[in-house]
């Protein structure tokens, strides 16, 4: 990764709250890809992952910010997009 | 090879709706359910509190002290399945039909209230060991041996695990054997115990569970609620039941299976639909003379739409007018590997009585459902065949078809 690549790649983290930066890197795992090549705007569909997926992911993350979310909100999630809004929903301080 | 009509002569049933055929019988015709808080299990931290339980089953009612310590919950339940059944085919006072006996069972879970309480005693409260019997309460095969020991039979014996479908696939494996002459008399269900708190929070997590009730087929249903219970049915030749003067409850006609290979937890349909044609095909019947169907019916969001499209594509026409389905599971909870032998116990019993059990907790129709589906009240209906269906996670799919007895 030369300077130029870098710099940006720390811009676009900086743009990224924490919590997107998290749920991009719980998809990733999920979907056994690199963090950089998931974006906010893919789908499940995009990156290969299911419904199972996405119940697979809210589990993580649940456990990562000690929050419940319930079925209603966590089956619906079809996006990383989805799962983001998600969370926020349920995180105290809407962070 | 010898192929014999199969009746069925004897049902014992454990369930949330009742302890013997008589009260499960009365709670089916009722539309009455048996869910409400679970109380083997805290469920203060889960998304759920709901259950199916088997209520006021005391272990010392039925076996010596010491016998009872050596069984799982899920094993003690098929043992007492298992006596009603033989006392109501009139088999009990006889003996030599023992060693021409086979025992089939089904369970998904087997005796994992044991194991999770091994694990507890060792991860929680530091034991070295669990305790010497967990190994030999836990296995799968646990329920079949002890309905063996019990009943002093000799035959063949095993235990299917099939997830959901695991008491269907014990009872069609079992038919298959009398009606081919490999056993003159079998004994075949499923018995489930899942209330342990390990196995609700797994189940928490998979999120398929409702945080109320079970509506199957409604639009808005929330998922399934566990239930417990066991049933067993005495299957022997028709003629030997008609020699020997015994009660013909109904006969089992047909089994089909089939395998989705598909997705872990999501049905296709399609395998479905091939499991329901292969149990028609091996029964020899037409669509049309189907007049019932006790769907597998979860109450969930992917099973029912799924069911009811390959309900569709099995039976054509005669799915929207004629063909009456209905899911017991809204009174009896899903009782994952039992299910099957619970609900064709239903099935028989509804042909016997000529009344077809309701979907309980019936709200509002889905369209993606739109059956007749038997809402809330229980219906007066002569029906000569009947299907009873299980489709697992996994996508492994069963059905049995089952006939009333002739008049």
């Amino acid at each position: 990764m030369d300077e130029h690549q870098q710099q940006q790649t720390s811009r676009q983290d900086s743009d990224r709250t924490q919590v997107e930066s998290q749920v991009i890197a719980i998809v990733a795992k999920t979907a056994k890809r690199p963090a950089d090549q998931v974006r906010l705007e893919h789908t499940f569909e995009e990156l290969g992952l299911d419904s199972l997926d996405g119940v697979e992911i809210v589990y993580e993350l649940e456990e990562r910010f000690g929050i419940t979310i319930p079925n209603e909100s966590a089956r619906g999630v079809r996006s990383v997009s989805d799962v983001v809004a998600a969370l926020r929903t349920h995180l105290p301080s809407g962070a | 090879m010898t192929t014999r009509r199969v009746a069925v002569t004897g049902v014992g049933v454990l369930s949330a709706i009742g302890n013997d055929p008589a009260a499960f019988w009365e709670s089916l015709a009722a539309g009455r359910p048996g869910i409400g808080p679970v109380t083997q299990a805290d469920c203060s931290l889960l998304r759920f509190q709901n259950g199916a339980e088997v209520r006021d089953f005391d272990p010392a009612a039925h076996f010596e002290p010491r016998a009872a310590d050596t069984l799982d919950r899920f094993a003690q339940l098929a043992v007492v399945a298992a006596r009603q059944a033989v006392d109501a085919a009139g088999l009990a006072a006889g003996g030599d039909w023992r060693a021409r006996a086979a025992v089939v069972t089904g369970s998904c879970l087997g005796g994992q209230t044991t194991m999770d309480r091994g694990f507890v005693d060792i991860y929680v409260d530091g034991r070295t060991r669990p305790h010497p019997l967990t190994i030999p309460r836990t296995m799968a095969n646990a329920g079949a041996s002890a309905v063996t020991m019990q009943l002093g039979i000799t035959g063949p014996a095993f235990t299917t695990s099939t997830a959901c479908s695991s008491a269907t696939h014990a009872i069609g494996l079992a038919y298959w054997m009398v009606r081919n002459g490999m056993a003159e008399v079998a004994l075949a269900g499923g018995s489930e115990s899942p209330f342990s708190p390990g196995l609700l929070r797994a189940w928490d997590a998979v999120r398929v569970v409702s945080p109320d009730t079970c509506r199957p087929f409604d639009r808005n249903r929330k998922g399934m609620i566990l239930g417990e219970g066991a049933a067993m049915l005495v299957l022997e030749p028709l003629d030997a039941a008609l020699a020997r003067g015994a009660t013909v409850l109904g006969e089992v006609v047909g089994f089909g299976m089939s395998s989705d290979a598909h997705h872990l937890t999501q049905p296709s349909g399609d395998g479905a639909a091939q499991a329901m044609r292969a149990a028609l095909d091996d029964a020899g019947i037409r669509p049309e003379q189907v007049g019932y169907v006790n769907a597998h019916g979860t109450g969930t969001t992917a099973n029912d739409p799924t069911e009811c499209r390959a309900l569709r594509a099995v039976f054509g026409g005669h799915a929207e007018r004629g063909l009456a389905v209905s899911s017991t599971k809204s009174m009896h909870g899903h009782a994952l590997g039992a299910a099957g032998a619970i609900e064709a116990a239903a099935t028989l019993l509804a042909l016997h009585h000529g009344v077809l059990p309701p979907t309980a907790n019936f709200g509002e129709a889905d369209p993606e459902c739109a059956l007749d589906v038997i809402p809330n009240e229980a219906r007066r209906a002569e029906v000569e065949c009947a299907l009873s269906n299980s489709f697992a996670f996994g996508g492994l799919n069963a059905v049995l078809a089952l006939r009333r007895a002739g008049r």
